[in-house]
């Protein structure tokens, strides 16, 4: 398992490989394609509604996109399930999903061509399993604003990024659902200045149990990531993170940093941290670390010292660990929308 | 309004102060000084009551609705909404939480021990604006975090802008002056003597004399090994300044 997962990640997946395959496909698979170009293209605002086929429809291949995640594949272009967004000009545009099977499948794959930016709000809201994977391929000069909450139970997410010369990714995530759910990034800094910063929050309570892995693949010389990764425990909730950062041979003035912090409301919750740092270059700027507890005392103490009861305080501080990350969230004009969805859940916690 | 008799307080098992003294009418000024390690932030936390901080010995009596009263066991946040103020030596950042939230919230709390109505976001809105001005702040700091990313001059300054919101009736400002440049120092000053009338106290604890140019302070106390060995006017101050503390420690 390992090794495969060395093997593949060390073969330095390339944007302009799979552009040139999408390119390279026959006219009517490119005009079933950009069908769905166009109306991202004729509207400022977008709101599409992804419906949901069943895993048993998926057997045509023509085209496999395998990741280091076994989960993880792009398969068959033309299957239903499959949508491809080419963002031409800058874009607002807003997703929802919602569940209309026992199993959901959503694949979307975003190329944001050379200097365009893309705003994107996605919203997940399923009773059901699901399985959605998103690939984002950033062109030169690009630049994509993310945020995508999760409401559902039971399910994965996996995002692929490739991130080229000037481009910079921003993604805010957001496991707000019941159940099992697992969450992979996987960033590909292939350009001088790529920049990305990923972070991801939590809220987890009964039996949830959230898994969050990421890797981020420095390719390039003078690229930038940033990660912080904040989970909210209550009751008998387990949480696990498994980062890591790669710095490729030669890819010198690399400046990565990666934080996890755990914040557990009951004696029964457990938090588990792996992050690490595989660095082949020489000379880069690196950091990670790991903190699993309860509330600071010390900013405990000072709401206090202002009069502030022990109990909104408690309150007040855990809402601030997560809404930090809310903050931090880009687009801007998703924030109140946002602050509201997390309420709901805090208050689902008693916060 | 204040008065300290013979308090002992250990922190993780050593103790810091030892057998002090004090006693604070209101309308005064009193500046702690000493060296460093002799207790000084150790006695304003006390007074304050974090919770690290224990008192083995001794009591702080507070004056609390015309009535002295034995404050050791008080939860700190009722001993902030009886009058008691905190100014920060190292003022925490709360990731998440916004300034305006923190102010309001903490301003909310004593209006509801005071009896008092709930003020709108509006009002105190406007409220705060007044105190921004005197500190030479911007509306900007309301929206940050509270204290994330402030520098030292400007986390100083937000402490001193609760001072002027909450307006205790004690105000314990633990090295303020340290880490300001002389423009900053001028300006918290004017925060702290805009603060300060003939019915609340203030105890400055600080390394430096420059502060009491700007705060004139009525008392000077020296701190050493937990306790107060000497005691003057701002005058004594003047001569640490040019002496040091070596004539006091070894006598």
């Amino acid at each position: 398992m390992k090794d495969l997962e060395m093997a593949i990640s060390d073969k330095h997946i390339k944007a302009q490989d799979f552009l040139k395959e999408i390119d390279s496909l026959e006219e009517w698979k490119r005009s079933a394609i950009l069908k769905e170009l166009k109306e991202i293209k004729n509207t400022s605002e977008l709101k599409t509604k992804v419906n949901h086929k069943d895993l048993n429809q998926l057997d045509s291949h023509d085209f496999k996109f395998q990741s280091s995640d076994p989960l993880f594949h792009f398969t068959a272009l033309q299957t239903p399930i499959t949508k491809i967004f080419e963002v031409t000009k800058d874009i607002q545009a807003e997703m929802s999903y919602q569940a209309t099977s026992s199993v959901n499948i959503t694949q979307n794959i975003f190329i944001i061509r050379s200097g365009q930016e893309l705003n994107l709000f996605e919203e997940n809201q399923s009773d059901h399993f699901y399985l959605k994977n998103t690939l984002f391929i950033l062109e030169e000069d690009a630049k994509l604003n993310h945020i995508s909450v999760n409401r559902s139970v039971n399910g994965n997410s996996h995002y692929l990024a490739l991130v080229s010369k000037n481009a910079q990714f921003s993604s805010s995530y957001f496991d707000l659902g019941a159940g099992t759910t697992r969450q992979t990034y996987e960033t590909h800094l292939n350009g001088l200045n790529a920049q990305a910063m990923v972070n991801q929050g939590a809220i987890l309570k009964d039996q949830d149990r959230s898994e969050t892995y990421s890797y981020f693949y420095h390719n390039s010389p003078v690229s930038f990531s940033h990660q912080l990764v904040k989970s909210i425990l209550d009751d008998q909730s387990r949480s696990l993170f498994r980062g890591r950062i790669k710095i490729a041979k030669g890819a010198d003035g690399v400046d990565a940093n990666q934080l996890n912090k755990n914040l557990l409301l009951s004696a029964k919750a457990h938090a588990f941290s792996q992050p690490q740092l595989e660095i082949y270059a020489d000379d880069v700027k690196c950091s990670h670390g790991s903190t699993t507890g309860q509330l600071s005392s010390n900013e405990l103490f000072y709401l206090l010292s202002r009069g502030i009861p022990k109990k909104e305080a408690f309150s007040m501080l855990t809402r601030g660990f997560i809404e930090d990350l809310v903050n931090k969230a880009d687009p801007k004009n998703s924030f109140s929308q946002l602050k509201e969805i997390i309420q709901s859940r805090l208050e689902d916690i008693g916060v | 309004m204040l008065k300290i008799e013979n308090l002992k307080v250990n922190v993780e098992q050593k103790t810091v102060l030892n057998g002090l003294n004090l006693e604070i009418k209101p309308g005064e000024i009193h500046a702690i000084m000493g060296p460093n390690g002799s207790g000084k932030s150790t006695l304003a936390k006390a007074i304050a009551g974090h919770p690290s901080y224990d008192v083995a010995q001794g009591k702080i009596d507070f004056q609390v609705n015309g009535k002295y009263q034995d404050i050791t066991q008080m939860e700190p946040s009722d001993r902030s909404r009886e009058g008691i103020f905190l100014g920060f030596q190292y003022p925490i950042e709360v990731p998440g939480v916004s300034n305006f939230t923190f102010l309001k919230t903490a301003y909310d709390a004593i209006c509801a021990h005071q009896d008092l109505e709930k003020m709108n976001d509006q009002d105190f809105l406007n409220l705060v604006r007044s105190k921004l001005e005197i500190l030479e702040m911007s509306e900007a700091f309301l929206e940050r975090s509270l204290n994330e990313g402030f520098s030292g001059g400007e986390k100083k300054k937000n402490e001193i802008l609760q001072l002027l919101l909450l307006n205790p009736r004690l105000a314990l400002l633990d090295e303020t002056d340290s880490g300001l440049d002389i423009d900053a120092l001028r300006v918290v000053s004017q925060g702290v003597n805009s603060f300060k009338s003939k019915y609340n106290s203030v105890v400055l604890v600080t390394h430096y004399q420059r502060l009491l140019d700007y705060i004139i302070p009525d008392f000077v106390h020296v701190l050493y090994q937990g306790r107060i060995i000497k005691s003057g006017t701002k005058e004594l101050a003047k001569e640490l300044e040019v002496k040091g503390y070596d004539w006091l420690t070894k006598e």
